[in-house]
This record gives C-alpha cells, structure tokens and sequence, in this order.
C-alpha cells in the first residue's frame, strides 16, 4: 500500500471498508445541511431528525457489517489491521462495538429530540440535527484512529458541536450558561490534552500510537517523567471529557442548562467517546508501562466514585443528580482499566475491554430511557425538582415502574443490567486482587442505592404535589425510547449472556 | 541520546537566532549608525500626519472575527493543497478526487457563510 | 416431579404480574381469587415434590448457563434437598392461609391491589430464594425480599412511624448483608464458584486460592460474615432492632414475613450452608452465643411490652434466637425442625393478633382490651393454642421443638446455653399469657362502644385461624417419639446425619413442661386472679429491671447515641470544613484571580473561573505527586 516518498497510496475501496460509517454520516450530515440552506425559510424542517435517524441506522448497519470483515480479516491470518495510511486509521472491533453505541444513542437521542423541538419551536431542527451528526462522527474517529492528530480533530469535532447544542436554546439562560462553562473548560481540556500529546511526540517523534508505543517502552527510563507528565495532562483533557474528580465541575451546571436530549447526548455518547479515547490511546501507547502509570487512573477512578456519589445525596434537582450520578458512573467505567496496570496478563485486556463495553451498553439503555420519562415528568410538573416525581405512580404506573428499572439499575439492582455490568467490572477488581477497590465500588453503590432511593420514594410512597389528575400524555417518540430503554436494561439484566458471548468473541484490536 | 537531542539543536539554534537578529539590528546596530535628530512631527504615532485619537483598546464588530475566521479556514486551505500538487503525479486519481471532496467541503462551508449572511456588512 | 420445583416460584410471580397488568383498581374478589390460586397451586406442587423427596431423596441441581467471566461460568437454576422442599411447603401453605386472611384485614383499603402485587412479589422472591443452588442466587433473592419488605412494612406510608420503621429495616438489615456480601466474594474467590456443591467440596478439602491467611481462619472469617448475613435478615442481637419496628406494617405482613418466613431466611441461609459452618468451632461457638442472648434478651423484653404485636415480634426474636443457637450446638435437625414448627405456630399468633386488632378497630395496646374471649371466641380458642403451642406445652408443636433445643444445648456441653434457654422459656410462657389473659379475660378496658361492636370476623379471616390451629396441634408430632423421629430421617434425606442427634429424655421434656407451667401460672395469678399485683411490683423493688425490659435495654438510645449522633456530628464537621475551610481556600484562590484580573472585574459569572481553578489544582496536584513519585523533581 506504501507509495514513493512515503506518501501512502489509498484506493476507494479500501476507504469504503474502512470508513463507511463515518462516511455516511457526514454525507447524512451535508444532506441535511445543504437542504437547510436552500429550502425555503418558511417550511418546515421538523422531520430532519428523522431523516438523521435513517442515516445513523445505515451507519449502524455498516458496522454490523464491519465486524465481518474483522473476523474475516483475522481469519486470513496477516496479523495485520484493516487501515488506512499507515494505521492512521484501523478497523477494529474495539472500534466497532463503540460505533455501534455512538449510532444507536445518537438514534435514540434523535428519537427522543422529535417531541424536544415540539415543545421548543425556536430551536433550529435541521442544524440540531446534523450537529449530532457531525458529533458522531467525531466519536468514531475518536474511536477508531491510531494517530494523536486525528484523535484530537475528532475529539474537536465532537466537543464543539456539543458546545453549539448545548448552547441551542438561544432564548434560555441556564442553556447559554451551561454551554459558556462546557466551552470554557472543554478548551483548556483540549489544550491540556493537547500539550500531553505535544510531549509525546517530543519523546517518540511519532503521533501514531501503533509505531509510537515501542519508542515510549524504548524511552521509558530514560524520559520517565517527561513520558508521565504527557500521559497525566493527556488523561487530564481526557478525564474532563468523561467527567472525572475533580475535572467534574462542568458537568452538572452543563446538564441542568442543556436540553434533555443534548444531557442525554452528553451522558452517553460524549462520554463513551471520551472512554473510547482513553482507552486507545492508554492501551495502545502506554500498554508497555502501564504497570508504572495505572496508579493515577486508580486515583481518579477512586475519587469519582466517591465524590460523584457523595455529592449526589444533597441534589434536589434530578437532572443534576442524574449528572453526579453520571460522574459516579464515569469511575466505575474508568475501574476495568485501571485495575490493568496491576493483572498485566493480556486476558485481562480483552476481559477489561468486554467489563467497559457491557457496562456502557446497559447505561446506554438505562441513560436514555431515564432521560425520557425525565423530560415527560419535569414538562407536566413544570420543575425539575424531585418533587415533580412525588405520587407518579398513582399518575402515570407505566412511566413510574419504567423510572424505577432505570434508577434501580443505575444503583445496581440485581435483575437489570445495571447489576450484572457492575457486577462484572467488580469481578475484574477481584480478578486483579484490587480488593479495596472493589469495596470501594459497593460501598460507593451503596450510597448511591440512598439517592436512588429518594427517586423511589418520591414516586412510589408520597402523594402527588401536582393537583391536576390529568392523565400524562406520552409522546409516541419517547414512548418507544423509553420502551427500548426498558427492554434492554431487562433483557440484559436476566440474560446478560446475549451480550457477553458476543464481546467475548470479539477481535478488539484484531487479535 | 546526543542525536536526539540534536534534532533540537536547530529548533534552538533558530530560536537563538530569531532573538539576536531583531535585538542587534535594532538596539545594537541602529542606535550606532542611524543619525540622531529627533523634531516633534519624527515622535508622532503615524508620520503620515493623521493624529491618533481614542484609546488603543476598542472594541472590534464582531464580524471582523467572522471574517478572520474564514480567512483562516481559506488560507489552511492552500497549506494543503501545495504538497498536495506536488506529489499529485504520485497520488493519481485518488488524490484528485479526494482533494475535489475536499474543497466540495470547503466551498460548502462558503456557502453556508453566504447564506447565514455573513459575507453581507450590515 | 422434582424437575418441575421452577413452578413454585413462577405462580406467584404470573400473579403479580397478572395484578400489575389489572392495575390498582381491580375488584377485590378478582385480586384475592388470582393470588390465592397461585399460592395454593404453588402448595399442591410443593407437597408433591415433598411426598418425592421422601421417596427418592435429594436430586442434583438443574442448572443453566448463565454468564461467563473469564475461566469461570456461573449459572442459574434450582435445586430440591429435603430442607428446602420443607421450606417450600412451609412458605406456600402460609402465604396462601395469610392471602386468605387478608381479604377480611385490607377490606377497603385504597391500595388493596397493591398490597396484593407486594405480596406475590414477596412470595416469588422468597420462593426463589429456597430454591437457589448458588450463593450468587441466593444474595439476588436475598435483596429482593428486603426490597419487599421495606415496601410492605411501609405499606401505610402515610404513617410516619410505618416510613420510619420501613427505611430501619432497610438499613439495618442492609448491614447484614454487605457482611453477607463479602462472605459470598471471599467464596468465590477462594473457591472459583457459588455452587454450594463446589464450595462444599472446597471447603471440605480447605483448598483456597488465597494466601493472605490460613485455610482454618479463612473459614472462620467466611462463616461469620455470612452469619452477620444471616442476623440481620433473622434479627439477631445486635442487630435485632428493625423487627419489632416492622409491627407498623399490616398484621399480614407481620404473619408472613416477620414471622413465618423471610426472618426464618437467615437460619435457612446457615443451615442450607452448614457445612461451611461445620467446618469452624470457633464460628460455631459464637453463633452459639449470639443465639442465646438473643433467646433471653428478647425474652426478656417481652415480658414488660404492651403493644400486642410487639410481644409477639420480640416472641420471635426470642425464637429465632433458639434456631441460631440450635445451630450453633450443631443440632441442625432440631433447628430446622423448631423453623418449621415456629413458622406455623408464629404465623397463627400473628394471624390471631391480628383478628383481634382489626375487631376492636386498630388498636393494639393490650392495655385497653380485655374480655374479648366472649366476644371473639374462635380468635380466643385460636390464639389459646398458639400460646400454649409457643410456651411448650405438650403435645403442641412448640413443646417437641423446642425440646429438642434445649436438648441439644445441654448435651453439647454448653450448660450456660442451656440454663438460658429454660430461662428464656420461662419467660416466653410468661408474657405470651401476660397478653393472653389481659386480652380476653377480665373486663374491656378501652371504650364502651368499641367493645358492642366487636364480633368474629368473616369465613376468610377464621379458616386460616383454624388451619394453622391444626398445624399447631399436631405439627410436632411429626419429629416426636411417637412418629420415630420421621422429620429428622426426611431432612436428612435417608443420607447420613447432619450435626448431632440425641435422643429424648424425658426428665429434659418434664422439666421443660413445668417450667413452661411455672410462667404460665405466675402469669396467672398476676393477670388473672390478680393475686400479685404487677403494678407494685413494676414500682417497687423490681423498678430498674422493670425499666431496663420496658425501654427495650436501650439498645436504640444506644444506637442513637453511640452511632447515629457521632455520624451526624461527623457530618457536621464535615460540612463545617467545607463549607469554611474548603470554600474559604477556593475563595482565597477565587480572591487571587479576581484581585490579579482586573479586566474580569465585571464578569457576571464567577462560577466558571472557580471550575477552571479546581480543575488547574487538582491537575497540578496530580502532576506534582506523579512528578514527585518518579523523581522528575527533587
């Protein structure tokens, strides 16, 4: 595939199977824009979501379809990825499962942005909508490059468009307010991030990860700290992405101004890409000495189950709770990879991988459908307090029985899916003989079980505060939302295995 | 070791010399050779004769930075379309038509500009 | 048949479902109808495979794959031992009597469905629980029924004791199992399974894939924690104060779960893992102990209670504590045989209380009853024989199982078990007569118009009475001389014997019998003849004793001041340093910058700079450490 003078022959093929989801996002993307830009002022774009749906289905789909020419790949023996220019950018199962999660939330998230734009007219539908798609795209370039710049103009490409949704209700001051404070941390997130990957490339003399983690084992001694103080400011930038203590301060001001479904956006999908980023560019550059530098991942990851799930007790408001809670959530995902450092044997990568991708997948499911019956709740309440959920159970059973699922497997509740990926990332702690870890993870659960609790409560044992007994009308868009989340935090609670043998036999990075 | 560090001796060998150059000409060199014969119109802010007025910090309409923006965005443009043409004989049609993707993009977000009116001053 | 036991669980799990898909203003025959029928079918295939365990003994586990970590694949499934097959018996015969009886009780409550759906959820769960072949199972079911308890005791939520007493139970109970919890890790770790087989056979053999401690002290340390397990769910002291606490929820529920069967789950949980126990002296020997005091302190606290449901809830406090300590003798088939014949007993106690509370309109304080004999003769007749089945009187149940105990106690060497145990009886014979005769006997003391009014309840609250009278009756025999032992052979399953078994002597069961009569009799001429007046001696010299019992030993003012306070000053403190010291040294950095930037001066939003402070700090203290550690600073 190398041409002369180092430059790197492509051919469309091999972009096509390498990249066609990202692909047809952007062209989904530029469809949706170009027919904003030259269709009439008046008429109505509303069903742009729908149109985004589509193409994030087909991404979804070419996905699936990518996970055979994984297999077949491997089959054949070579050894080596499916890539472009010189593993700037591989196709892996790593990258795989992460697409098929940034398709599917950002469908639903659509989804559930349908009945959003009802509510808000003034929101612009079609920019809304292919800046998710730009979004999107950018997490799967996040997860799926091997190079530190491309890493990083997908990370950029994902954190901007977040600012602009966060920020899209113009008329709305805790919008503007919640996208100014994610603006202003998010950049010197990315500069940190950006100044660790400066000192990288100083060490190694490489962006690209593949080539670049001989030289850093190659380097180890003799740059220690240089090397350090590059994977620390890198796991700064990173760690303020997916919200870790004490990088977390952003989130919960971010959440309570963003739209619900951006919030939703934001607790899933950015937060998945941010994990995806850690996790290819840990493992793939440092994977040589992690056992010298996990400590500092067991440090954040300690203290974000424990802050996150601490400051959660005292919130009143939901959406910040639900935030903290998402930051509590941010440490036990950060757990399977940090416990490596110690179990160095490569089993436990993949078994790591599999620990971080089925806990994301039944917080997908149990995220979105929270945020749902959350935006039908707090609009007939007309607050965001937990008081709009005192006596739902009386007003609306089937939204409350759905809420409870999703709490009870946020605190991980046997029977949902929540347990069964806490479960699993505690029996990696275990695995890996980080026991105090692993009772700081139920401890931590067990705190959160209180907060959950006070959901519950409101819902099941108090009276109602909103005197109309109107029946809570339930849009058709969030109905299925929440019915896809229901379903999947059930099915995976009492059959885990549906999605655990997959993961288990997967090619993450084309092994 | 010594020839890692070397490949930095240029970078500070530059940076040496882009400090003593402006450093001698103008504070060493200068002051030795030029004439000194300051008259009043010589101290003035602009020679021309236009008078300075108001402060040095004002504010700029926020479209200069819209403008500057898509300045930017034009000029990165060419940086990549120079090494671009130069191994263009190498890159075949590939490369042409991914550079065509590039700039279809690019003119894209031209046009998105002209339509949001950001071209218009008003 | 015994590949069918998945059925049981099922029935009343369809039930619930059935309830919550009918939705909360389903008609109360349709409500009852569906529960009862899925409790009693559950019964039928309990007795079945009953009748084939007696035949055929015990069967492997049915197991199915269910998720795999690593090397190692766990599964889900059931299994039938003789132990449990009983306990399901047990579970569906008075799940499906109380169903029945709370027809009459919840009549025209406003959540009458939704009691129902908590009850068959409840039920499915404890179900689900007998029949785990894994440890794993068992703690998934274990949460579940505290889950439905917590909603059951708070059912009248509205109540705020109910509320209260519910989130106790919640709590106390939870500290039991993060001990239970860490048992069951610990297991795994060592042994690579949940499987009781595979852990038996681990522990057997006391190989374990742990080096920081010895195979003996390993089980030591497992045992106890999963007993810490087993005493908050059966309420053992310590941990016993979230039961009498529980009474606030419906009588029912007290009959059922408080009673019967969720309480008993802790001394399933011991004796389903015996061997563990088995294999510890030093584990055996403290839940030896912890049984014992638990007999005799809340004995002892009964004996001063007037709230009728209290006394009996300290009553099974005080029975549960001669099960873990039959189990810490080792005498397993005496447990498991008082569990059984407690159960019935207990639940007729409850269920009679209960009959009684609802005829003289929710009042439970014995203080203001009396003379209810002639107005509730059935419920009198009734809570007669559970009285004397409790107190151990021969031939009703309480008296063969209880024998059996104390038995145990002193053959096994333990004369001070022993000597608790007859005292502990003495005064169970005592109080329970105490509310029986200030009960029915003597004149009504509350008001006039309550006392015309009161009168037998309906068909579906007597029948259950009646039912569990019977079972009360002759529930005992089943392990008597009489019968050959026939239980002791059952649960052991034909196999080999499990713990020790001693026979009857019969001076123990004389002796027994007239200490049983001797708390009857003073209870008598204390509350009946009034020969002795209980007043005088509750003010005269008696009066610290009679406070300690009244005021419960002061367990919960212990409780609040040694743990509840310090955790709230702790908070306090907590809060006072950041509120002072943590906001006042971000103020201090906030002041710097705002001092140091002037150009921000009229920036409205302050927050934001405070969020990038944080951030910057605890990025250059984790780069100052990690700079530190690695020696790239001096």
């Amino acid at each position: 595939m190398n041409g002369i003078n180092g430059v790197t022959q492509l051919a469309f093929s091999d972009v096509w199977r390498v990249m066609a989801p990202e692909i047809l996002l952007v062209l989904g993307g530029f469809l949706i824009l170009v027919l904003d830009l030259f269709m009439n002022k008046e008429s109505s774009r509303r069903l742009s979501p729908q149109l985004g749906i589509l193409f994030l289905i087909a991404a979804f789909v070419m996905t699936i379809r990518n996970f055979g020419l994984v297999s077949d790949q491997t089959a054949g023996g070579t050894g080596e990825l499916l890539n472009l220019s010189n593993m700037l950018y591989v196709l892996d199962d790593f990258g795989n499962v992460f697409k098929l999660l940034f398709t599917a939330g950002t469908a639903l998230v659509l989804l559930m942005s349908i009945d959003f734009f009802k509510q808000n007219p003034e929101v612009k539908v079609a920019e809304y909508t292919y800046l998710m798609l730009f979004a999107t795209t950018g997490a799967m370039v996040m997860a799926s490059s091997l190079d530190l710049i491309t890493l990083f103009v997908g990370l950029e490409l994902l954190s901007i468009s977040s600012y602009v949704l966060v920020a899209m209700r113009r008329n709305h001051a805790k919008s503007a307010e919640g996208g100014m404070k994610y603006l202003v941390i998010g950049s010197i997130a990315s500069a940190m991030a950006l100044y660790g990957m400066s000192f990288l490339y100083g060490v190694t003399g490489q962006t690209n990860l593949a080539y670049g983690a001989q030289t850093v084992i190659q380097m180890w001694l003799q740059f220690k700290p240089l090397l350090t103080l590059a994977f620390l400011l890198m796991l700064i930038g990173f760690g303020v992405k997916v919200s870790l203590v004490p990088f977390h301060q952003w989130s919960p001001d971010t959440y309570e101004g963003a739209p619900n479904p951006v919030t939703a956006f934001l607790a899933v999908v950015s937060k998945a890409a941010g994990f995806a980023l850690i996790l290819r560019t840990f493992l793939w550059g440092f994977s040589g000495v992690f056992g010298d530098v996990y400590i500092y991942l067991v440090i954040l990851a300690a203290l974000t189950m424990v802050v996150g799930n601490v400051a959660a007790l005292s919130q009143k408001n939901i959406k910040r709770l639900l935030a903290y809670s998402s930051v509590a959530q941010a440490g036990y995902l950060l757990l399977p990879l940090a416990v490596l450092g110690k179990g160095k044997s490569i089993d436990n990568i993949w078994l790591a991988l599999g620990q971080t991708s089925f806990y994301l997948v039944a917080y997908l499911f149990m995220t979105m459908g929270a945020f749902a019956v959350l935006t039908v709740v707090t609009r007939q309440a007309g607050n965001e307090t937990l008081e709009a959920f005192r006596g739902l159970w009386k007003r609306a059973p089937f939204l409350a029985v759905s809420m409870a699922v999703f709490v009870l497997s946020m605190a991980g509740m046997p029977l949902t899916a929540g347990f069964i990926g806490k479960f699993y990332i505690f029996l990696g702690t275990i695995n890996t003989e980080m026991y105090w870890l692993g009772g700081l993870l139920f401890a931590t659960s067990a705190i959160a079980f209180y907060y959950y609790f006070g959901v519950l409560k409101a819902m099941f044992l108090k009276d109602s505060a909103v005197q109309s007994h109107d029946k809570i009308q339930v849009p058709v868009s969030l109905t299925v939302t929440i019915a896809i989340g229901l379903i999947g935090t059930l099915a995976l609670g009492i059959f885990p295995d549906l999605l655990m043998k997959f993961l288990n036999g997967l090619h993450w990075f084309g092994q | 070791m010594v020839s890692y560090w070397n490949s930095y001796l240029f970078i500070f060998l530059f940076l040496v010399l882009g400090l003593l150059l402006p450093i001698g000409a103008l504070m060493v060199l200068g002051p030795l050779l030029r004439p000194k014969n300051p008259t009043p119109e010589k101290l003035t802010t602009y020679e021309s004769g236009i008078e300075p007025f108001g402060e040095a910090h004002v504010r700029y309409n926020v479209r200069y930075y819209l403008f500057a923006l898509m300045f930017v965005a034009f000029d990165v443009e060419i940086m990549f379309l120079y090494p671009w043409a130069v191994t263009f004989d190498s890159l075949g049609l590939f490369g042409l038509v991914e550079m065509l993707i590039f700039l279809g993009l690019l003119v894209l977000g031209l046009v998105y500009a002209w339509k949001k009116k950001v071209l218009e001053w008003k | 048949m015994v590949q069918n036991a998945w059925l049981i669980p099922l029935f009343p799990l369809v039930a619930y479902l059935l309830l919550f898909v009918l939705g909360r203003r389903a008609q109360e025959g349709i409500v009852t109808a569906i529960s009862v029928l899925a409790a009693l079918a559950g019964f039928i295939v309990s007795l079945l495979i009953l009748s084939d365990v007696h035949a055929n003994g015990a069967s492997a586990p049915y197991v199915f794959h269910w998720l795999t970590v690593g090397q190692n694949t766990l599964s889900m499934g059931f299994e039938v031992t003789p132990l449990n097959a009983m306990m399901l018996t047990v579970v569906t015969f008075i799940s499906t009597l109380v169903l029945l009886f709370s027809k009459g009780y919840l009549h025209g409550d406003a959540r009458y469905s939704v009691f129902y759906q908590y009850l068959n959820l409840f039920i499915f769960s404890m179900l689900g629980l007998v029949i785990s072949p894994n440890l794993l199972q068992v703690y998934i079911f274990w949460e579940l029924v505290g889950l439905c308890s917590f909603l059951l005791v708070g059912f009248w939520y509205f109540k705020p004791e109910a509320a209260a007493a519910a989130k106790k139970a919640f709590i106390v109970t939870r500290i039991g199992d993060v001990g239970l919890f860490i048992g069951i890790v610990l297991i795994y770790v060592a042994t690579g399974t949940f499987e009781y087989s595979g852990v038996f056979e681990a522990f057997e053999a006391k190989k374990f894939a742990i080096d920081w401690i010895t195979p003996d002290h390993f089980i030591t340390l497992v045992a106890i924690l999963m007993f810490i397990g087993a005493m908050g769910k059966s309420a053992q002291f310590p941990l016993h104060t979230w039961l009498p606490d529980a009474m606030e929820g419906p009588t029912p529920v007290s009959a059922l779960i408080h009673a019967a069967t969720m309480v008993a789950a802790g001394v399933y949980l011991v004796a389903r893992a015996f061997p563990i126990f088995e294999a510890s002296p030093d584990a055996l020997t403290v839940i030896g102990i912890i049984g014992g005091i638990t007999a005799i302190f809340a004995a002892l606290i009964g004996l001063t209670q007037n709230d009728i449901k209290r006394v009996v809830a300290y009553s099974t406090v005080s029975q549960l504590g001669y099960m873990v300590m039959a189990l810490g003798v080792s005498a397993y088939a005496a447990s498991t045989f008082h569990l059984m014949t407690h159960a019935f007993f207990k639940a007729l106690l409850f269920l009679a209380a209960g009959s009684v509370i609802h005829a003289i309109h929710h009042n439970q304080d014995i203080r203001f009853m009396g003379g209810l004999w002639k107005k509730l003769p059935l419920t009198g007749w009734t809570f007669l024989i559970g009285a004397l089945a409790l107190s151990g009187i021969p031939p009703f149940a309480g008296f063969w199982s209880k024998d059996e105990i104390l038995l145990g106690a002193l053959k096994s060497g333990n004369t001070t078990l022993f000597v608790l145990g007859l005292i502990a009886a003495f005064c169970t014979a005592f109080y329970i007569f105490r509310v029986f005769f200030m009960t029915f006997t003597g004149e009504f003391r509350g008001e006039k118009e309550v006392y015309e009014h009161a009168h037998e309840s309906g068909s579906v609250m007597t029948i259950p009475l009646v039912l569990l009278s019977i079972m009360a009756i002759v529930a005992g025999l089943l392990n008597s001389p009489l019968t050959d032992h026939a239980f002791e052979h059952f649960i052991f399953g034909g196999g080999e014997e499990i713990g020790k078994v001693y026979d009857t002597e019969w001076w123990l069961a004389g002796l027994a019998t007239v200490v049983a009569l001797a708390g009857i009799g003073l209870s008598y001429l204390m509350y009946k003849s009034k020969s002795i007046n209980p007043e005088a001696l509750a003010n005269g010299p008696l009066r610290p004793f009679y406070q300690l019992s009244l005021n419960k030993f002061y367990v919960d003012e212990l409780y609040h001041v040694a743990i509840v306070k310090p955790v709230v000053w702790i908070g306090h403190i907590l809060n006072f340093i950041d509120k002072w010291v943590v906001d006042g040294i971000v103020h201090l950095f906030g002041e710097g910058t705002y001092i140091g930037s002037l150009g921000l001066k009229y920036s409205q939003n302050g927050q934001v700079q405070t969020y990038g402070l944080v951030t910057l700090i605890g990025a250059l203290l984790l780069i100052g450490a990690a700079m530190y550690a690695v020696g790239g600073v001096k």
